[in-house]
């Protein structure tokens, strides 16, 4: 999504108020829980759904 | 970052000077092995198997005494350095077990009390107990069998009562218990910890 709207991790994180390290922590799918401000901040930001950056996976996937 | 308290502050303080003094004591403890006869602290008490009565012509066991208090050896009783050996190793593990705690009260007094190292520092100050107690009980049946000695030797017909019972570390026991407790309580802090940190 970040590439499609051409953006940086630094951009977005800056505009949503998150260090780069915890959106690394992100998109790499480390993290145990995202705050429902941060996924709306996330949204606003690229203009998407939270479908469009959030995915399940079966556990060993 | 939330400050210190006066208490934690203090708390620190005397562990520190409580683990130097620790430290001092194991220096000394290493030079003394060679030199100094070791003393104990047991229950124990003596029995008299019989007393004979000419009136009836029976024997009545008599309890001489019942102390509890520090037993040193005396001249005609050979004394086993090798015992102090035993000793040092309860101090070593003593220190072992002061300097984990120390640390985690140094990492307390930094607002870093749950993490993965104090749940390991934990789970060894508890086990450290248990070993204190296999070593002493080491130390114990040495000691009883040195004493059954000295006693056959000293008064014919004169019985030692002197129990593991009486003379097991219960609180060591209960020590390495409740440290044990306490270290899965730091390793579900630390789950709880990570999973806010993760929290983004």
């Amino acid at each position: 999504m970040l590439a499609k709207r051409k953006m940086k991790s630094k951009d977005l994180a800056d505009a949503i108020g998150i260090t780069v390290a915890n959106l690394s922590i992100l998109k790499t799918g480390k993290a145990k829980a995202v705050r429902f401000s941060t996924l709306a901040a996330i949204c606003k930001e690229l203009d998407c759904q939270p479908g469009d950056i959030l995915e399940y996976r079966a556990e060993g996937q | 970052m939330k400050t210190q308290s006066s208490l934690l502050k203090t708390i620190n303080k005397t562990i520190n000077f409580f683990w130097w003094l620790h430290v001092l004591f194991t220096i000394f403890t290493a030079f003394s092995i060679p030199f100094v006869p070791p003393f104990f602290e047991f229950n124990f008490c003596l029995k008299d198997n019989g007393v004979f009565n000419a009136a009836n012509g029976e024997n009545y066991p008599i309890e001489i005494t019942d102390l509890r208090g520090i037993a040193g050896f005396t001249d005609d009783f050979q004394p086993m350095y090798s015992e102090n050996i035993i000793l040092f190793a309860v101090t070593l593990i003593s220190l072992f077990i002061f300097y984990n705690f120390k640390k985690i009260v140094n990492s307390v007094t930094k607002n870093a009390s749950f993490q993965w190292e104090n749940y390991k520092r934990f789970r060894y100050i508890g086990f450290t107990f248990f070993a204190l107690i296999i070593l002493e009980t080491i130390h114990f049946f040495t000691i009883r069998q040195q004493l059954s000695k000295l006693v056959q030797h000293d008064a014919i017909d004169v019985h030692l009562n002197f129990s593991i019972i009486d003379n097991f570390d219960w609180y060591a026991f209960f020590g390495g218990l409740f440290f044990l407790v306490l270290a899965e309580l730091f390793k579900e802090g630390f789950s709880l910890k990570q999973e806010t940190e993760l929290t983004i």
